[in-house]
């Protein structure tokens, strides 16, 4: 009886734990999508902004533009995702 | 013994399950602050520390902006209803400070010393050193591993087991939802550390603008990440206020570096005249060989000392120009002046004459003794002009 119950343990814990050297798995991602609009439309506003520092000729009223056009898709994203 | 899809564990929540249990949070007042509970709110939506937002209002109050930011924000944000309102986790109410965070408060202290002192010298280096020390501060701020809806109350989220639960499947959402917004603002108080103190070393001066962007990339990716860490509401408008310093300096650079590659030029053009930058600008000319022919500035004050000249047997012309600001010229006791020019919109002062108003023409002529001759022509755009003898 002691084996079995052993045995059963052993199984348990190969089924329930990940064996060691693979990578843990992600939970999946929640539904946000005001999260993921802004969060995107923040990275991207970010990067062009880090383009301007290197150097890249980035004039301020593309800058401008691009953030009321990353702004307003991450505002359409949050609340047409949230409404599907 | 442990078994998967026994009858005794739950399903696994659908997805987004935990978005919809939970209710919206929004930025309230704490009914029982000790003042507006404007600083108890911001704690509690940002899930930090109430003594670190309560001494952060401190040091926004020694800089200047803070009574007039609690004010807007005492009128405009609601008072909760309840506390902790609903979808917060109550940290503020009973909790007792611990010792790091008052630690963090001297170095937050130290900071807002260092602002009402000027941050020269030695500040140079304490200001990246406090800015990441209240980082990773911030980063030790881990959630203690109390079970999901212990704390005030708070709702078991599904997929959440309660503490010593079966379930080693799915760890309770709330424990990783409390990391995300402070891991990020301890990202960006690190990041604006290093990037000050880089300035202050003088490996890389690195924008305001271009520190702007790097924030919002950093927010950027803690909301994409929060995808999968756990919400993060309180990162949107964080990243808004990173959005708005972004296109302010942005704008303001590139007038700053006009005015500065202006006074560049100055500066090598009244070469052996004392130069102060941009702002405020003091010539003494003791020689009539260093008198310029035009001296100018976008923005500021041009304070000309011409006392001590002697202009027997000369005849001389100058021109002063100050787009913002004040033009002072000073001349000697002696000389015969002939003063010409306009104010935009202010005000003259030329040789006891006193003119306001718009598009203001100056005439103002002065024999003196009549030791040579001094022409002046003065244009200020907006500010105002004075012409005074030496005494």
């Amino acid at each position: 009886m002691d084996e079995l119950d052993k045995e059963l343990d052993e199984m348990a814990a190969a089924v329930s734990e990940p064996p060691a050297g693979a990578p843990r798995r992600l939970p999946p991602p929640r539904r946000d999508p005001m999260a993921l609009g802004f969060g995107v439309a923040f990275l991207g506003l970010g990067l062009l902004g880090l383009l301007r520092g290197a150097g890249v000729d980035v004039p301020a009223a593309w800058l401008y533009a691009a953030v009321l056009v990353g702004l307003g898709a991450a505002g359409l994203v949050g609340t047409r995702l949230r409404q599907a | 013994m442990t078994s998967l899809n026994a009858p005794g564990n739950p399903p696994p929540p659908p997805r987004g399950a935990d978005s919809a249990a939970r209710p919206p949070r929004r930025l309230y007042r704490d009914p029982h602050g000790p003042i507006g509970g404007v600083a108890s709110g911001f704690a509690e939506y940002f899930e930090v520390d109430p003594v670190i937002a309560r001494l952060l209002w401190v040091v926004a109050l020694l800089s200047g902006i803070g009574l007039p930011a609690y004010v807007l924000c005492w009128l405009i944000v609601p008072k909760a209803p309840s506390w902790p309102p609903p979808g917060y986790l109550g940290r503020s109410s009973g909790g007792t400070a611990q010792p790091a965070t008052w630690v963090s408060g001297i170095v937050i202290i130290a900071l807002a010393a260092m602002i009402g002192s000027g941050i020269d010298g030695f500040g140079d280096y304490l200001v990246p050193m406090a800015l990441v020390g209240f980082g990773i501060y911030l980063l030790n701020q881990r959630p203690t591993a109390a079970p999901a809806g212990a704390e005030s109350g708070e709702p078991i989220e599904p997929g959440a087991t309660p503490a010593g639960g079966a379930s080693a499947a799915a760890p309770p959402r709330t424990e990783t939802r409390r990391l995300v917004t402070p891991t990020v603002l301890s990202l960006l108080g690190i990041a604006a550390g290093v990037l000050v103190a880089l300035g202050a070393a003088g490996v890389a001066q690195v924008s305001v603008a271009t520190a702007a962007a790097i924030g919002l990339a950093i927010v950027g990716a803690g909301l994409v990440a929060s995808l999968w860490l756990g919400r993060a509401p309180g990162l949107v408008p964080v990243g808004l206020g990173l959005v708005a310093l972004l296109l302010s300096a942005s704008t303001l650079e590139r007038w700053v570096g006009a005015a500065r590659s202006m006074g560049d030029k100055m500066h090598f053009e009244m070469n052996g005249i004392e130069s102060t930058g941009i702002g405020e600008r003091r010539y003494v000319v003791t020689s009539i060989d260093d008198l310029e022919r035009r001296y100018e500035l976008g923005l500021g004050e041009v304070d000309l000392d011409l006392s001590a000249l002697d202009f027997t047997g000369q005849e001389r012309s100058l021109d002063v120009e100050v787009g913002l600001g004040k033009a002072k010229v000073i001349v000697p006791r002696d000389v015969a002046v002939e003063v010409r020019g306009e104010v935009g919109a202010g005000k003259a002062d030329v040789l006891g004459r006193e003119i306001e108003g718009v598009d203001t023409r100056i005439e103002q002529d002065d024999a003196g003794a009549g030791a040579g001759k001094l022409r002046l022509e003065l244009e200020v755009g907006l500010g105002e002009v004075q012409v005074v003898r030496a005494r």
